[in-house]
């Protein structure tokens, strides 16, 4: 049976569509799930997919943090649900106090869309196990809001523990601290990543299929964890 | 959110028959006697006298005059506003209509186009299931007042467009026009519409794929900003707007109704109350991209479901627009509510209501039984949906419906709905040809001095590629995300962008944009031809196939005939083109009234082109493709390249020159070049292929090298090769050419093809991945590194660097040294020079080691600094051929080479002038007399080339040419008949019958010639008779060069006084006293000359000794000479006696044979004259 893995739709989600067409391409079973629905439909695994949910009026990520299907991922994920949460998504799990830090505005106040290098530095988790250590990949980063900031002791924490999962390499686009593109929670089940996987999973749409890796992981992932 | 839980709505019989009066009406009691505060149709009827402030909202008397027709009675004041902005030339086109019909008159036969012209927007079939709609439109005025907002809410009112067709917006475009590049509002402007269309269409999920900016300081009070939206449609998805079938109900959804953009509007509150207007102030529009987000997804499961009759949009002129048109379109009438429309202001009256551009709303008409379904639907979603009325039937006699609108019950409108949408006025303006048009066309840039040699065209090169217009725009296009939806395949900097619309099959289509008001400038009609060619051959390059038309047609304003007459030219233009390339306009936007004063924009059309490719997996990008080890693919330049630079990219940045005539362009040809490349593309002959427009094949080959760096080696064709010919090969802008890369082995198939195709091809050279460079063979050598650095400095210099970490305490102590040499001329600035001491403001970032990709933004900071002072002058720079003559007082700063930012801020906005290739050497002694009068700017210095000439000083760039000018702060024209005298405003007109029409319109007298004077008309250009003539305090003096001069002088802005002999030493004191001749305050000297029956000139020596009079009467001022004055000098200076020359010479023969002898006598009566007619608002009238 193929993996079944959930995309959540909130309010001004935007890459919903994308990270479906990733988990499709990578072979899994995309699930559309909806934010006002405090229902997880049996999935495997959930992508929380790039956007502006609520507008991000308030802090990114804020609103959506609340909405009913979070409830029951906050609740997974503790039971090791795999999360990936892109861009917003790793907004609202910061929001959601699954992951540490917090992303705030660019640096220099811009949006900024561009190829981007980053340097795989975690392989451990369930998004990032079919990587290899210091594997170096291109991704499409496009944020306004993706400056990656905690206070000293927690990066401290998160170098000591492995836990940065990717970082920028030849320029750092946003100012986030100590060039952090991607990190996980102590069990490596969930993962925010602010570049967009699901942006390089077509030689024809993206820069390169470097995207994939993180979807194929979650599907050996799968096959390899306990049912 | 959840749906309106409206009151009204649940129980309309609870509506109070008299309503409380807002608190606010009573602080203003005694302005009004209005029941309730509102006017109502009986009170109307009642009250035929009373004044109503329409001339305020923008209706003329007959326009007003018909209303009342059309009504039986005066309007109520919301059925005036609803007239005043549907009959606007915002929402009626009453000024373009006319025009407009040629595109549905010449439109080729298209079996795809399934919604045309008036709809929201076209929408054209690309396979048997799939459709897509595109629109571009301005929201040019909004953005100059508000950008980040007016530029947010112009990209949502295009997508609503979109999404009114019933398509899901798929990806986005904006062509931007601003003004100077480093002008300091520009620094305004810009920023804030790059993040105004960035922040709507980044958080509307709609991939940026391309568009334009563009910069010219015609736009510099008037920014030009487009945005176009694509959508793609089942075909059986299409939505009307019709409100078909009576009992039906209207919903108004999305955002709530504030009291945005009724501007025109609060002039009837104002006229009405003396207080409180300003708590009635329109607030600016305030877009909110989440609202517009839900809407769509709302929309589309509306649609999907089949839960809608008909839908419009709510842009400008909001309810009133959508409740008419829908009314209209279907022939029925409408029954409102207003009071149920959700307000954010709950004081709101109905013409506010009725005139509020709120965003983010959509009017739909739904049947009753599916009501519950679309406000399920709505809450789904979080948007507000009310019902706020109902359709009726026609009329019993089968005559269309009317709309009915109640506010609390007082019925405040009663019209037939399709008054408003189809019997607005329709307006045939008059249109004349600019008067200086013919002298534009013939100061052709052909003339200008070239690169000769090596080393200046490989600076060239450099410069080129920096300058603002050329260089690279991703210091904007990062700020779209361009891959959102998953389905853009090429985006900016490609020549098109390529979004795939059906993942399964791979078929997708191709948008370009493109315009240029230069070429439109100086043939409007060609320029149109040329802007339609350049955006059909973008989307062709990508191997794609042309096959609808949009476009946007930014203009000035039509009441000035000159404009109108650009806009005639350039929709003929475009509609014969479209015709000729056999691809319909399906839809596209006017914008009139662009224009800061009285000087427009340049006409500006920009066109946007659609084309299909049946698998996007074929499609050609414009980089070149990196191969490995030596491998290397073939260029190839289609098409034909002419010596035209008239117009160009190159002549606008080195020599600051507009004029000739455009580039010529040959559609057929197009349509060969296209069909080859879908062809080449299918088979996969090409690498890569990069058309070719602005900056020639140069800047072609550097984009084409940059993009994936690879370089090339180029060889100059043999019958370019010599002096200035290299230049020509790489800088002339024909149209119709292409680059194209060619892999090994595809070469015979390709030029073969090429063969079939008709399209002249050659080979110019190779790709070269291991070289790093680009290389034109026995001309220069540029390294890639030295190409980029050029290339993408310019914008992050200008518009701040977006690196985080740029500033370092060491990078500021580079700022200074690096600073370009004589960027600045310190002399003439000293405290621009003192202030590039003081470091950049540092900005609060981690010390961190800056990388070295990171150096060029560092060595080029954006320099606020020499903005510190109040420039006096922000606009009003010479414009048109007068543009030319500035060279003369031109402190030109030294350039280093290789320096991208060229022009020092300062010099290049007073002086946007060129040096001369000539040197002072007076030759007789007399001349050298008069010349010792003047101080000597430069020495002579033939080793340096052309000689700097310099501050101050006048005079014309060459004499007898036509393209003589002032550039300095006064004009000066020569004529031999200054009006003025008499107290009588002389008003210059261009010769022809057209003199004596104007001299009605504007109640004066024509002047004729002087053999056609007759008892009734006394009045003609012989000044004897003139002195006889019965005085008139008007006088239409037709000549065939002095109005042209008048008129390009004046559109200047400076002053513009005119001369003669008579009045010469009376000008130069005028002059002088008011401290023109300095260096600060140059003058320009024209001496107007005539025209030949052929149009060419008839230089006089008459004027050229006026002129020089001029000059002479300005000796001891402290500004230096031009070349072109110290020679009119000394021609003077060489004559002994100048009455006598001038009755010797031909012109003065001609006269005094002719019977005229007595005007020659007036004319060289020599400094009796005190009069100084000034140029004002197109008059001369005494000073």
């Amino acid at each position: 049976m193929t993996a079944r893995v959930g995309v959540v739709t909130f309010p001004g989600s935007l890459d919903d569509g994308d990270a479906a067409r990733a988990v499709r391409i990578a072979g899994a079973e995309p699930v559309r799930l909806w934010h006002g629905e405090a229902e997880l439909h049996g999935v495997d695994a959930v992508v929380l997919p790039g956007g502006f949910s609520y507008g991000d009026y308030l802090r990114c990520g804020a609103i959506a943090r609340f909405a009913p299907v979070m409830e029951k991922i906050i609740d997974a994920a503790g039971g090791g649900l795999p999360v990936l949460g892109i861009c917003n998504g790793f907004q609202i799990l910061c929001e959601a106090h699954l992951l540490p830090g917090a992303l705030t505005r660019n640096q220099h106040l811009h949006f900024r869309n561009r190829d981007q290098i980053l340097r795989i530095e975690a392989t451990g988790t369930a998004w990032t196990n079919t990587f290899q250590p210091g594997q170096e990949v291109l991704i499409p980063v496009k944020n306004g809001e993706g400056c990656y900031v905690a206070d000293p002791a927690t990066l401290d924490q998160l170098e000591a523990e492995g836990r940065v999962v990717a970082r920028y390499v030849g320029g750092n686009p946003n100012g986030s601290q100590r060039d952090i593109a991607a990190i996980t929670n102590q069990a490596g089940n969930v993962v925010g990543i602010m570049p967009h996987p699901e942006h390089a999973v077509e030689a024809l749409t993206g820069p390169s299929l470097d995207g994939l890796g993180f979807f194929t992981s979650v599907l050996k992932h799968l096959v390899g964890a306990p049912a | 959110m959840t749906t309106h839980p409206d009151p009204v709505r649940e129980n309309p019989e609870a509506v109070p028959a008299q309503p409380v009066a807002p608190a606010r009406h009573a602080a203003v009691p005694a302005a009004t006697d209005w029941a309730h505060g509102v006017d109502t149709v009986p009170r109307a009827a009642g009250t035929p006298e009373e004044l109503q402030p329409y001339t305020e909202l923008g209706l003329a008397d007959d326009e007003y005059d018909r209303i009342r027709h059309i009504l039986g009675r005066r309007p109520t004041q919301s059925e005036l506003a609803m007239y005043s902005i549907m009959w606007s030339e915002h929402c009626s086109y009453k000024s373009s209509k006319v025009h407009l019909r040629q595109f549905g008159e010449k439109a080729p036969p298209s079996d795809r186009m399934l919604a045309g012209i008036g709809e929201n927007a076209g929408v054209v079939r690309i396979s048997d299931e799939l459709a897509v709609t595109f629109k571009v439109e301005s929201h040019n005025h909004p953005s100059f007042v508000e950008p980040y907002q007016g530029a947010a809410t112009g990209v949502g009112g295009i997508v609503r467009d979109i999404l009114a067709m019933g398509a899901r917006p798929v990806a986005v475009m904006d062509p931007l026009r601003f003004g100077a590049a480093d002008h300091p509002d520009t620094a305004r402007v810009l920023p804030g519409v790059v993040a105004g269309v960035g922040g709507y269409g980044n958080c509307l999920g709609l991939p940026n794929i391309g568009g334009e900016v563009v910069f010219d300081p015609c736009y510099q009070g008037n920014p030009l900003v487009n945005a176009l939206c694509l959508g793609v449609l089942p075909v059986d998805r299409l939505q009307k707007k019709d409100a078909t079938g009576p009992g039906n109900v209207v919903v108004l959804m999305g955002a709530k109704t504030g009291r945005d953009g009724i501007g025109g509007v609060s002039v009837l509150a104002s006229a009405t109350f003396t207080e409180g207007s300003e708590q009635r102030r329109p607030s600016v529009q305030v877009g909110d991209p989440f609202m517009e987000k839900l809407l769509i997804e709302a929309c589309l499961e509306l649609y999907d479901a089949e839960l809608v009759v008909g839908i419009q949009d709510l842009g400008g002129a909001g309810l009133t627009c959508a409740l008419t048109e829908t009314a209209a379109s279907a022939g029925t009438g409408m029954r409102v509510w207003l009071e149920r429309v959700p307000l954010r202001e709950p004081s709101m009256e109905p013409h506010e209501i009725l005139a509020s551009e709120s965003q983010e709303r959509m009017l739909l008409v739904v049947a009753p039984e599916k009501l519950e379904a679309v406000l399920k639907t709505a809450e789904k979603w979080g948007v507000w949906a009310t019902a706020i009325g109902e359709v009726t039937a026609p009329e019993s006699d089968g005559s269309p419906g009317r709309l009915h609108i109640t506010w609390r019950d007082h019925l405040v409108v009663d019209v037939p709905p399709g008054s408003l949408v189809d019997d607005g006025p329709v307006y045939a303006r008059p249109m004349r040809e600019p008067a200086d048009l013919i002298l534009l066309q013939a100061d052709r840039a052909e003339t200008l001095p070239r690169p000769g040699d090596p080393d200046t065209l490989r600076e060239t090169v450099l410069r080129m590629i920096a300058s603002p217009n050329l260089c690279d725009k991703t210091w904007v296009t990062e700020q779209y995300d361009r891959y959102v939806l998953g389905n853009t395949v090429l985006a900016q900097p490609e020549d098109s962008g390529v979004i795939r619309i059906d993942e399964r099959t791979g078929l997708g289509v191709a948008l370009s944009v493109d315009g240029n008001g230069r070429h439109a400038r100086l043939d409007p009609y060609q320029g149109a031809k040329l802007a339609l060619a350049e955006a059909y051959r973008n989307v062709a390059v990508t191997g794609a196939t042309p096959i609808a038309v949009t476009d946007c047609l930014n203009f000035g304003s039509p009441e000035d005939p000159g404009v109108m007459w650009q806009f005639a030219e350039a929709v003929r233009g475009l509609a014969d083109g479209c015709a000729e390339l056999g691809i319909p306009v399906t839809g596209g936007n006017v914008s009139f009234y662009n224009q800061t004063g009285a000087a427009a924009i340049h006409p500006t059309p920009v066109v946007g082109v659609l084309g299909v490719l049946e698998n996007v997996a074929d499609r050609v990008a414009s980089g070149f493709v990196p191969r490995a080890g030596a491998d290397h693919d073939q260029l190839f330049l289609l098409g034909e390249t002419h010596v035209e630079l008239s117009g160009s990219e190159w002549a606008w940045v080195v020599h600051q020159h507009l004029g000739g005539v455009p580039p010529h362009v040959d559609l057929a040809r197009e349509k060969q070049l296209a069909g080859l490349l879908a062809d080449a593309a299918r088979v996969g002959h090409l690498s890569s292929a990069h058309d070719l427009s602005d900056g020639g094949l140069a800047q072609s080959l550097v984009e084409s090298c940059l993009r994936h760096g690879v370089g090339a080696r180029i060889a100059v064709p043999e019958r370019f090769e010599g002096t200035s010919m290299p230049f020509v090969f790489l800088f002339s802008e024909s149209a119709g050419r292409v680059l194209v890369s060619v892999p090994r082995g595809h070469e015979k198939a390709f030029t073969a093809l090429c063969g079939e195709h008709g399209v002249p091809w050659e080979l110019i050279g190779v790709t070269d991945p291991t070289a790093g460079a680009l290389e034109v063979h026995g001309q220069f050598r540029i390294g890639l590194d030295e190409l980029r650095e050029a290339y993408t400095g310019t914008l992050p210099a200008l518009f701040g660097g977006v690196q985080p970490f740029e500033v370092t305490a060491p990078a500021v102590a580079d700022v200074v040294t690096d600073e370009p040499v004589g960027a600045v001329d310190p002399a003439a600035d000293s405290d621009t020079a003192s202030g590039s001491t003081r470091p950049a403001p540092r900005r609060p970032v981690p010390s961190r080691r800056p990388t070295s990709r990171h150096r060029p933004y560092r060595r080029r900071p954006r320099p606020r600094r020499r903005w510190t002072r109040p420039r006096r002058r922000p606009t009003g720079r010479p414009s048109g051929p007068l543009r030319r003559c500035v060279p003369v007082a031109s402190r030109q700063p030294r350039r280093r080479p290789g320096s991208p930012v060229r022009l020092t801020r300062r010099a290049a906005t007073r002086h946007p002038g060129r040096t001369l290739r000539s040197t002072v050497t007076p030759s007789s002694p007399r001349a050298r007399r008069a010349l010792r009068r003047w101080p000597r700017p430069y020495p002579p210095n033939r080793d340096r080339g052309p000689v700097r000439l310099g501050p101050g000083g006048c005079g014309r760039t060459r004499p007898g040419l036509r393209r003589a000018g002032g550039g300095g702060r006064v004009v000066v024209h020569h004529h031999r008949r200054g009006g003025g005298g008499s107290g009588m405003r002389v008003h210059p007109f261009p010769w022809g019958e057209q003199a004596a029409a104007y001299a009605r319109r504007v109640g004066a007298v024509a002047a004729t010639g002087r053999r056609q004077v007759t008892r009734d008309h006394p009045w003609s250009l012989s000044p004897a008779a003139l002195s006889r003539a019965p005085v008139v305090t008007d006088l239409v003096l037709p000549s065939p060069n002095g109005s042209a001069i008048s008129a390009a002088a004046s559109a200047t802005g400076l002053p513009v006084v005119a001369a003669n002999l008579r009045n010469a030493r009376a000008v130069g004191r005028w002059l002088t006293s008011r401290g023109y001749g300095s260096t600060a305050a140059p003058i320009g000297v024209v001496a107007a000359g005539e025209r030949w029956p052929d149009g060419s000139l008839r230089p006089s020596v008459e004027d050229q000794l006026g002129a020089a009079s001029v000059l002479d009467a300005l000796s001891g001022a402290p500004g230096g000479l031009s070349v072109e004055a110290a020679t009119a000098l000394a021609a003077l200076a060489s004559i002994p006696d100048v009455p006598a020359a001038i009755r010797g010479c031909v012109s003065g023969r001609e006269l005094i044979e002719g019977g005229f002898a007595e005007d020659v006598e007036i004319a060289v009566r020599l400094g009796t004259s005190d009069v100084i007619p000034l140029l004002r608002q197109g008059v001369f009238s005494a000073a």
